[in-house]
């Protein structure tokens, strides 16, 4: 009985995944065709239909200048979306460099990299992406760069360890006995081993820096207005919560649905790259 | 035992000392230095107090010699001067310090407690509906944001059901400590969210590998009830890693209750980050983020002590 | 092998029929009531990939006192066919249907609850691996003392004096001083004997012995198997020695019962199976044995592969690997028919074996196993 539940549970999982692969697909395309697609211009005054709440003619209501909010939170996925994987690229380009490089050099160069690894991590990100963030100007792409510069030592970590326990096995030795480069060796042999984890981190980080650009634009730290992103709508919508709560919700849902998407997406990837975890998540 | 945590915490030196460089580093960058960015800022500063800062380090001195008086003199407890409010940081960040613990004390506690529960339930009634229930709660509680559920909930409680206040503490002469207990639900529950959905899912999974393994199946041959099968053999074994994970977390409660007191205006130390971060009030930064890290490194050890004193194969040489 | 002709007088007198009054006096003569009466036992377990038919069947008896060594590669089924008689057969596997008597009440009829009460006590389990099988994190005294303070009702001083007994009992020094420690800081042997320890705290009427020795040095395994009769003749309970090793258990068997694709294809005392073995896939194990008498004498192996179990057999199991077999093997499946005894002695269950051509077999099979001198004097 239980092995069959176990059998939909895990169908239904990568249905999940799967799911999820076309809701961000969906997610992305329209934030990415928001000119095209959204009714409104982003930064349309209309102070005739000023907090409106959701009609046919605002789906989801009107802010407190009259600015379309569905144009608005398809705008502002520009941004989040941006971020997101721009600050993923980075953290898992700079995670898999460190931790290959430690990894397979070993010694002190292991213990230089993990001892730095040890001090980013023990530093609590959001505070100091706070300090971080009040230095300039704040630009999606200076955003995702200091979102991806503080979020690297996970991939670092795990790819070290994938690396580890590569290096010693029996491919790797004989390409080393046929003389070929570390280079060649990291390049061909461990790097295409390692992409699983690799690539569930990636998924993950992409989540990550979605909810810390959203923190940080919260704070008033983000990308600033009147670029819309969907951690400054909500910052907007803070004081007219109470009497105006579409303008709270849909921003909000935008971003749970963006993580709940990509973190299934991972979900799902882990599943498929690493059978042996399948049963005990 | 002893030796082992001696050894652990003379580990620590090295990993504080980056620490302290790193955050040095980082305050130094600010556009024009620390006190030129606030000059630059327009706003009033009483100009002794720049000039101590400046006297101080020795901002006329090269960087590193900078950082020893500073690191020297944060080893004496004395963190500098605010910027914003001209009191030693150091009284500053004690005054602020209980309700910070409070927050992230009941956070804590409140987690623990539903993880253990969900967790545990979940792992014993593997694939049953509370199992995709909490599954699915827990991935939600993963991807929601701090901030935007600390929102709704304000929404729900607050304004729309009027069952909570949703701002503030409340004060303990006035209202008595009922009251002041009501102001730390939404807070509390706010800030344990992540923790509730991470924890639990880790110790479903741990307990699963734990019911697998052998010892259980010869618990079970001794005519042991399910319940002590699950609490005495599978759960021992299966909070080891959770635990230490719990300790390990702690940490980065420190980061939630930046956002979650910014939010229920809980008057503690997060809230008092931001506030000096929009002051520009670098001194004070620099005193909380190096308190931050030092709970971090602090909560690592205990991570590993706690490890360390629940699993007996672990040898402390 | 010292005091093997004592064990098989032992062992003669365990299997010989006794002859007691019936009840009624209506039916004459009765055997004595086995402790344990296994009968056609069916554990499937319900994949994904379909259903593994493990265990086909089977029946056996076991009396006070006796050794019943069921031998078999992996796979066979004999230690889902053990965990069955616990009610430990993990998910996904079910007992389908059989019936195991255990002095006379039938555990498979009686409630989870009462099957607790019944487990560790009455019959109680050691398992292969000494190293997983002990919890890593909780002291070994208080393992010992569970069964005692789930069973016998003991506190916990009582428990722990009578833990320090039992380890002192299978052989572990200091050991009022080593109940606080974990089991790593023991040696597999060591281990065993504690989790031996563990299973005969509450004198069980039947001891399950699943390869108990089979992760243990050779060495070890002699001084295991020595503490395992010891105490069988102290406490007199009855044993199922589950093994892949027909060598090891001609040592101290009574009987022997092969398994081979769920189902046992050939029970009989161990001098008769031995001796005259009556089933072709006996008598390839046996032949696969090392010599002691002629190293240099050549090995033999079965060739083939075991049986594919996702499907009910239809034939007979061994039939694609015998050299025997015939076009009946290939349709009917062989029950399992009463073999006339060398020993003179014949009756239900003396010998029996699940091969159509059983007649056509017989003779000790040209192979040097231990004891066989012993077993010629059956012949």
């Amino acid at each position: 009985m239980s092995e069959r539940s176990g059998f939909w549970a895990e169908l239904s999982r990568h249905r999940l995944a799967l799911a999820s692969v076309v809701v961000l697909g969906v997610l992305s395309a329209a934030c990415l065709g928001a000119p095209l697609l959204a009714p409104y211009a982003f930064d349309a005054i209309d102070l005739s239909s000023i907090q409106q709440a959701p009609s046919e003619d605002h789906l989801m209501g009107t802010d407190d200048l009259g600015r379309d909010l569905f144009t608005r939170v398809l705008y502002g996925g520009r941004v989040s979306l941006l971020i997101g994987v721009l600050s993923a690229v980075l953290a898992t380009v700079l995670g898999s460099a460190v931790g290959v490089v430690a990894g397979f050099y070993g010694r002190a160069v292991d213990n230089v990299l993990m001892r730095m690894t040890d001090v980013a991590y023990a530093i609590p990100t959001l505070p100091l992406l706070i300090v971080l963030a009040s230095y300039t100007e704040a630009t999606a792409v200076s955003m995702a760069v200091v979102v991806g510069l503080l979020s690297w030592m996970t991939t670092a970590r795990v790819v070290r360890g994938e690396v580890l326990s590569l290096k010693e096995m029996a491919f790797v030795e004989a390409a080393r006995s046929l003389g070929a480069s570390s280079g060649r060796i990291i390049w061909r042999h461990l790097l295409p081993n390692a992409l699983g984890p690799i690539v569930v981190g990636a998924t993950l980080a992409v989540g990550n820096a979605i909810i810390l650009e959203s923190s940080l634009s919260f704070l008033g730290l983000g990308v600033q207005p009147p670029t819309p992103t969907w951690g400054n709508m909500l910052m907007d919508a803070q004081a007219t919560m109470a009497t105006k709560p579409w303008l709270t919700i849909f921003p909000g849902l935008a971003i749970l649905l963006t993580v709940l998407a990509v973190n299934f997406i991972g979900d799902g990837l882990q599943d498929a790259l690493d059978p042996s975890a399948r049963s005990s998540r | 035992m002893t030796a082992y945590i001696l050894r652990r915490v003379l580990q620590m030196v090295p990993l504080l000392l980056g620490i302290t460089v790193i955050l040095f580093a980082v305050i130094q960058a600010a556009p024009g230095g620390p006190e030129g960015a606030l000059l630059e800022s327009g706003r009033f500063i009483d100009p002794s107090v720049v000039e101590a800062y400046r006297a101080r380090l020795g901002v006329d001195q090269p960087v590193p010699v900078q950082y020893v008086r500073w690191i020297g003199a944060a080893l004496r407890g004395d963190l500098g001067v605010s910027f914003s409010t001209t009191r030693p940081v150091t009284e500053m960040i004690i005054e602020r310090l209980p309700a910070t613990l409070e927050l992230m004390g009941s956070a804590f506690v409140l987690a623990a407690i539903l993880a253990f529960l969900i967790g545990t339930l979940s792992a014993v009634r593997q694939y049953s509906w509370f199992d995709h229930l909490s599954t699915s709660a827990s991935f939600l509680g993963i991807a929601m944001p701090v901030f935007w559920f600390g929102l709704i909930l304000q929404l729900v409680f607050g304004v729309w059901l009027g069952w909570l206040p949703v701002a503030g503490t409340g004060s303990l002469s006035g209202g008595g400590l009922l009251n002041h207990l009501q102001y730390l639900v939404l807070p509390s529950i706010v800030l344990s969210l992540r923790y509730v959905a991470g924890w639990s899912r880790y110790l479903r999974g741990s307990l699963l590998g734990a019911l697998r393994a052998d010892y259980i199946r010869t618990a079970r041959a001794k005519g042991l009830s399910e319940g002590a099968v699950v609490g005495v053999h599978g759960l021992r074994n299966a909070l080891i890693p959770v635990v230490s994970i719990m300790a390990l977390n702690l940490a980065g409660l420190f980061g939630g209750a930046v956002i979650t007191e910014t939010i229920f205006a809980w008057p503690g130390i997060g809230r008092m980050f931001v506030q000096a971060m929009f002051a520009r009030d670098y001194p004070l930064l620099m005193g909380i983020l190096l308190l931050g890290s030092v709970m971090v490194v602090v909560f690592n050890l205990v991570a590993d002590i706690v490890y360390a004193a629940l699993d007996p194969r672990i040898r402390y040489e | 092998m010292s005091g093997r002709t004592g064990r098989t007088e032992d062992a003669a007198r365990a299997s010989e029929p006794e002859v007691v009054a019936g009840a009624d006096g209506a039916g004459g003569s009765r055997t004595v009531e086995p402790v344990l009466s296994v009968r056609n036992l069916t554990t499937r377990f319900h994949t994904r990939s379909g259903t593994v038919h493990a265990v086909n069947g089977i029946s056996y008896e076991l009396r006070a006192g006796e050794t019943l060594a069921l031998v078999g590669e992996s796979g066979s089924g004999k230690s889902v066919s053990a965990l069955s008689v616990m009610g430990l057969v993990p998910p996904p596997g079910t007992i389908e249907h059989g019936q195991v008597l255990l002095n006379g009440r039938d555990l498979l009829q009686a409630s989870e609850r009462e099957r607790r009460d019944v487990r560790g006590r009455e019959v109680a389990m050691v398992f292969q691996d000494p190293m997983t099988s002990l919890n890593p994190v909780l002291t070994v005294g208080r393992q010992l003392a569970e069964p005692l303070r789930r069973h016998l009702g003991m506190g916990a001083r009582e428990a722990r004096a009578a833990s320090a007994a039992l380890m002192k009992r299978v052989g572990i020094p200091n050991p009022a001083d080593r109940l606080s420690d974990h089991p790593h800081q023991f040696s597999g042997g060591q281990r065993q004997r504690i989790m031996i320890a563990m299973a005969l705290a509450c004198r069980p009427s039947v001891l399950i012995a699943d390869e108990p020795t089979t992760a243990l040095d050779v060495t070890i395994q002699a001084q295991i198997v020595a503490l395992v009769r010891e105490l069988q003749d102290e406490m007199g309970m009855a044993i199922l020695w589950i093994t892949h090793d027909l060598a090891l258990v001609a040592g101290f068997a009574d009987r022997v019962a092969v398994m081979y694709g769920g189902t046992i294809v050939e029970e009989a005392g161990v001098g008769e199976l031995y001796a005259d073995p009556r089933h072709p896939y006996t008598r390839g194990l046996l032949a696969s044995l090392p010599r002691l008498d002629d190293p240099r004498a050549r090995l033999t192996s079965i060739e083939g592969r075991p049986p594919d179990l996702k499907a009910p057999p239809t034939s007979c199991p061994f039939a694609s690997r015998c050299d025997w077999a015939v076009d009946r093997c290939e349709k009917e499946v062989p029950p399992l028919m009463d073999v006339p005894s060398v020993s003179g002695r014949s009756g239900p269950g003396q010998h029996r074996s699940a091969c159509w051509r059983w007649d056509d077999l017989g003779g000790a099979v040209d192979a040097a196993f231990p004891g066989r001198a012993e077993a010629g004097e059956f012949a």
